[in-house]
C-alpha cells in the first residue's frame, strides 16, 4: 500500500515538474509595434522613434509605423521603452512588467497604447 | 621452475590478447595522426567535444553487459524515444534547459515501454541476444518511421508548421534544434588554453558514472551480476531471472534516450530518420575499442574507447587522403575499421571463451587421471 | 481426413500458415485495388528466382552446425569480382554469365576457406561474428573497388575518375541471359523466366544430391551432434569448413543470377544488407538455426519475396500513399525477429515429442 502511495506521489511530482518546465521554457514571439492605434474610441499616437529593451536584452530601435519581432522565454517579463527625439536623445524612459500565459505563443505589443495606459495594449496575433 | 617461465610467458601473451583491440588502435593512431596533419589543439578539442557527446550513450551499454545480455544494440530504441520527445518540445516551442529536461521526461515512458518489449523479446532468444537486439533495432525503426513519417501531422497533432513536410503530414528530415543547441554544454562555460570544455555535460556524465558504481552494489545490481554469470545458478538462488534481464534492458534503453538528447543538443540538428541509426554501432564499437568484451565492460573502457575510436574516426579520412590521394578511401576505411573492430573483439572473446572451456576440460581430465596415477 | 489436416498444420507450423494465408489474401485483394494480378505473379516469380540461390546458400552452413550465414556478403563479394571480371573481358550472353560464375568460384572457395577457419575458432558465437565479418569485408572491398586495376569504360568513373563506379549496368553484356532462355510469355502481363528458374532447380538438385553423399551425410551429422559425429570418426572441423565454402560459393553464384535478372552490378555498400533477406527467407520457410531443407528454401523464398512484393503495392493502393520502404522494413525485420524468438519453442516442442 505504502509503495503505491509513494509511486503515485512520484508521478504527481513529475507531472507538476513537467508543467513547471513547460511554463518557464515556453518561447513566445512578441511583435512590437510603433503604430498609431485606436482602442475604445481613444487614439494612441505613435512615437517618432523609440528604443525598446525586453528583459534587459539588446536594444531594439523602432521608427514610426514599424514593427519588430523579438522572442522571449517564460512567463514574466519587463519591457523598457526609451522615447527619443529627432537627434536620438532620450526624452523619457518608462518601465513596465507583464505576464504571459503559456498559450500566448504570438502576441502583438502596441507600444503607444502601452504608454497611453490602455488596457488592451497586448493582443494575440490571429 | 618450468611453471614460472610458463606463467611469465602466458601473462605477457594474455596481456596482449586481452588488450589486443585497444593496442591495435593505439598503433593505428600513432601511424595515422602524423599522416593526417591535424594540429594537436584541434584533436584535443575534438576529443573533448566527442567525449561530451557520446559518453552518456556508451555508458548506457554497461548494465546489460553486467546482466549477461551482451552488447545491447537496442539502445537505438532509446535513441528513437529521445527523438520523439525532442519532436514534441520543438513543436510546443519550448526552449533552453527546461526543454532539455522536458524532452527527457516525455521520452521516458516511451523508452521504458520499448525497453520492456525489447527485454521480453530478448528473453525469448536466449543465446542469440545480440543478433536479436540488432534486428529489433531495425524493426522498431520501421515502426518509428510509420509513426513519424506517416502518423505525425494526421493522427498525432503537430501544430508547428515548420516541422511538417510540404505534403501536409509527416515530420521533416532535418530539424533545426537551435532551441536546445548547447543548452547543457554551454551552461557552465570553461575554457582552458583555448579549448572549450562542456562542464555541465561532464557533470551529467559524472552523475551517471556514480549511479553505475552505486547500482552495482545494490541488490538489483548484484542480482544482475549473478544472472550474467550463470542463469541456472541465479534461478536456484531465488532470483527472478526473466525480470532481472528485462530490467537491465529497460534501464539501458532509458539511459540511451537521455544520451541521445544530450548527443543532439550538442550537434544542434536532428536528422529525424538517420540520427539514431548508427548510434548502436558507434557506441558498441567505441566500448569494444576501449577493451570491453561481451561479458565484461567498465567505465574505463567507455572513456578510453570513445577517445581511441573517435580519434580514428577523425583522422582516417585525412590520412587516407595523404597516403592515397583520395579521402574517399579514408572514409571507407573508417567504416571498415568500425566493423572489423567489432568482429575482432567478438572473435577474440569467443576464442578465449572456447579456450577456457577446453582448459577446464583438460584440467578435469588430468585431475580425474592423477588420483589413479598417484596411487 | 482431419488427421491429415492436423498433421499438415503441425508440420508446416502456424507462422507459415498465417503468412501463406496472408499472401493469398493479398493476391485475392490485388485486382480489387487495381493491381494487375498477372504482373504481380510475374513479379513474385522473378524475385523468387533472383533470391532463390542466395537463400539456398544458407543451407550448408545451417546443416553443418555453423548457424545462419550472416556473412553471406563474403560470398557475394566473390560473385561481384567474377561479374566485374567478366565485363572487363567484354563477355556477353550466356557465355558471359557462365564465365562470371567460373571466375567467382575459386575466389569464393578461397574466401570461404578462410572464413571457415575463423568460424572454427569461435564456436558458439558464429552468427554474431559472421555478421561483422560480412560488414567488414564489404567495407574493405569498398576500398578495393577504388584501387583495383579494372579498365573497362563501362565500369570506371567517367571523366578520368579513379576506380569502379557504384552501379554497373550489364545491359550490353549478359542482362537477362538466364531469364530469357526459354521464356514463357502469356499475354502482356505474365512473364515466366524459365531459364532462371531452371537454373535454380538444378542448383537445388545438386545441393540435395550432395547431402545424400557420404560427405553430405557426414556434414549433417557434424552439425546435429558434433560429439557423436567425432566419435564416429567424422572430422567435424573439416566438415564445418566445407559447409562454409559451399555456402560462400552458392552465395557467389546466387548474386550473379540476381544481377543478370536485375540488370546491374552493385558495388561498394550494395551487398551490405544482403544477408538479411536470405536469412529471413530460410527462417520463414521453417528452417531453424540447426536444420534446413530444400522445402524450407523453396517455400520460404516464395513466401518472403511474395510478401515483400505484394504488401507495398496492395497497401499503397488502398491508402493511396507510398509506404513501400517503411512496410518492407517492418515486414522483413519483423519476420526475422519472429523466427529468432520462436526457434526455441519449436525446438523444445519437437524434443518433447
Amino acid at each position: 500500500m505504502k509503495r503505491w502511495i509513494i509511486r503515485l506521489l512520484l508521478v504527481v511530482a513529475i507531472i507538476l515538474l513537467s508543467i513547471f518546465l513547460y511554463t518557464i521554457g515556453k518561447q513566445h514571439t512578441l511583435l512590437i509595434d510603433n503604430k498609431t492605434v485606436a482602442i475604445a474610441e481613444k487614439e494612441y499616437t505613435q512615437q517618432e522613434i523609440m528604443n525598446v529593451y525586453l528583459d534587459g536584452g539588446e536594444k531594439i530601435e523602432i521608427k514610426a509605423k514599424k514593427r519588430k519581432s523579438v522572442d522571449v522565454v517564460g512567463p514574466n517579463h519587463k519591457i523598457v521603452v526609451e522615447i527619443l527625439d529627432g537627434d536620438k536623445n532620450i526624452i523619457r524612459t518608462e518601465e513596465f512588467t507583464f505576464n504571459l500565459k503559456t498559450g500566448d505563443a504570438k502576441m502583438i505589443v502596441n507600444v503607444p497604447a502601452l504608454l497611453g495606459g490602455a488596457k488592451e495594449w497586448i493582443t494575440a496575433d490571429e | 621452475m618450468m611453471n614460472n617461465s610458463l606463467n611469465q610467458n602466458s601473462a605477457v601473451s594474455r596481456f596482449f590478447i586481452n588488450n589486443a583491440v585497444p593496442l591495435l588502435f593505439v598503433v593505428f593512431s600513432a601511424i595515422a595522426i602524423p599522416l593526417a596533419g591535424l594540429s594537436p589543439e584541434y584533436l584535443v578539442q575534438e576529443m573533448i567535444i566527442r567525449l561530451g557527446r557520446y559518453s552518456f550513450l556508451v555508458l548506457s551499454l554497461l548494465i546489460p553487459v553486467i546482466a549477461g545480455m551482451g552488447l545491447n544494440f537496442g539502445i537505438v530504441l532509446g535513441a528513437m524515444a529521445g527523438q520523439i520527445g525532442l519532436i514534441f518540445i520543438t513543436d510546443w516551442g519550448i526552449v533552453g534547459l527546461p526543454a532539455f529536461f522536458l524532452a527527457i521526461i516525455i521520452s521516458a515512458p516511451l523508452a521504458i515501454f520499448l525497453g520492456w518489449m525489447a527485454g521480453i523479446a530478448l528473453n525469448h532468444a536466449k543465446g542469440r541476444e545480440m543478433v536479436t537486439s540488432y534486428i529489433l533495432g531495425f524493426f522498431i525503426n520501421g515502426v518509428y518511421q510509420l509513426v513519424v513519417l506517416y502518423g505525425m501531422g494526421i493522427v498525432i497533432p503537430i501544430t508547428y508548421n515548420k516541422l511538417v513536410l510540404p505534403r501536409g503530414y509527416g515530420v521533416r528530415n532535418a530539424i533545426d534544434l537551435k532551441n536546445i543547441l548547447g543548452c547543457v554544454d554551454n551552461l557552465i562555460p570553461l575554457e582552458i588554453a583555448g579549448i572549450k570544455i562542456p562542464v555541465a555535460t561532464f557533470i551529467l556524465v559524472a552523475i551517471l558514472c556514480i549511479f553505475i558504481v552505486w547500482f552495482r552494489k545494490t541488490k538489483l545490481g548484484q542480482d544482475m551480476r549473478a544472472v550474467g554469470q550463470d542463469m541456472e545458478v541465479a534461478a536456484n538462488a531465488g532470483i527472478n531471472v526473466e525480470r532481472t534481464r528485462i530490467l537491465s534492458i529497460v534501464i539501458s534503453t532509458f539511459l540511451a534516450s537521455i544520451g541521445q538528447i544530450i548527443f543532439l543538443q550538442n550537434i544542434g540538428t536532428m536528422n529525424t530518420y538517420n540520427s539514431h541509426e548508427q548510434i548502436g554501432m558507434f557506441s558498441i564499437a567505441a566500448l569494444l575499442v576501449g577493451g570491453a568484451s561481451v561479458a565484461k565492460a567498465s567505465i574505463k573502457n567507455a572513456f578510453f574507447g570513445i577517445v581511441l575510436f573517435h580519434l580514428m574516426f577523425v583522422v582516417a579520412p585525412r590520412a587516407g587522403k595523404t597516403l592515397m590521394g583520395e579521402a574517399q578511401i579514408g572514409e571507407y576505411f573508417r567504416v571498415f575499421a568500425s566493423y572489423a573492430i567489432i568482429a575482432i573483439a567478438l572473435a577474440l572473446h569467443a576464442w578465449r571463451k572456447n579456450k577456457e572451456k577446453e582448459r577446464a576440460r583438460m584440467e578435469f581430465r588430468t585431475n580425474a587421471e592423477s588420483p589413479s596415477k598417484g596411487a | 481426413m482431419m488427421e491429415k489436416i492436423r498433421d499438415f498444420i503441425d508440420a508446416a507450423g502456424w507462422p507459415r500458415l498465417i503468412i501463406g494465408l496472408f499472401l493469398l489474401s493479398l493476391f485475392i485483394a490485388a485486382p480489387f485495388v487495381e493491381v494487375n494480378l498477372w504482373t504481380s505473379l510475374s513479379d513474385v516469380i522473378v524475385r523468387f528466382g533472383m533470391w532463390g540461390i542466395l537463400v539456398l546458400a544458407m543451407v550448408p552452413m545451417v546443416q553443418g552446425g555453423c548457424g545462419l550465414n550472416f556473412g553471406l556478403p563474403l560470398g557475394i563479394i566473390a560473385g561481384l569480382l567474377g561479374a566485374v571480371t567478366s565485363v572487363e573481358f567484354q563477355l556477353t550472353g550466356l557465355a558471359g554469365f557462365l564465365c562470371a560464375v567460373a571466375f567467382a568460384i575459386p575466389v569464393a572457395v578461397f574466401l570461404g576457406w578462410g572464413y571457415g577457419l575463423l568460424l572454427n575458432r569461435v564456436k558458439g558465437s558464429e552468427m554474431t561474428i559472421a555478421l561483422y565479418v560480412g560488414f567488414s569485408s564489404v567495407a574493405f572491398m569498398s576500398m578495393m573497388w577504388l584501387l583495383l586495376p579494372y579498365k573497362s569504360q563501362d565500369m570506371i568513373w567517367a571523366y578520368g575518375g579513379k576506380g569502379l563506379r557504384t552501379t554497373i549496368s550489364v545491359e550490353n553484356y549478359w542482362y537477362h541471359s538466364l531469364n530469357d532462355l526459354f521464356t514463357i510469355q502469356i499475354g502482356e502481363h505474365f512473364y515466366f523466366p524459365t531459364g532462371m528458374i531452371l537454373f535454380f532447380a538444378i542448383m537445388c538438385l545438386l545441393v540435395w544430391a550432395f547431402f545424400h553423399t557420404k560427405t553430405g551425410t557426414a556434414m549433417t551429422a557434424a552439425g546435429s551432434n558434433p560429439e557423436y559425429a567425432r566419435a564416429s570418426g567424422v572430422n567435424v572441423d573439416k566438415m564445418r569448413i566445407i559447409s562454409v565454402i559451399l555456402s560462400t560459393v552458392l552465395g557467389a553464384v546466387g548474386i550473379i543470377v540476381y544481377e543478370q535478372s536485375f540488370g546491374f552490378i552493385q558495388l561498394y555498400l550494395g551487398p551490405f544488407w544482403m544477408a538479411f533477406p536470405a536469412v529471413a527467407g530460410i527462417l520463414l520457410g521453417g528452417a531453424s538455426v540447426h536444420k534446413a531443407t530444400m522445402v524450407n528454401v523453396i517455400v520460404g523464398t516464395f513466401l518472403f519475396q511474395g510478401i515483400l512484393a505484394m504488401t507495398p503495392s496492395v497497401i499503397n493502393n488502398i491508402i493511396q500513399t507510398d509506404m513501400s520502404e517503411t512496410i518492407r522494413i517492418i515486414v522483413s525485420n519483423g519476420l526475422i525477429l519472429y523466427a529468432l524468438t520462436r526457434t526455441i519453442t519449436i525446438k523444445s516442442a519437437k524434443v518433447k515429442k
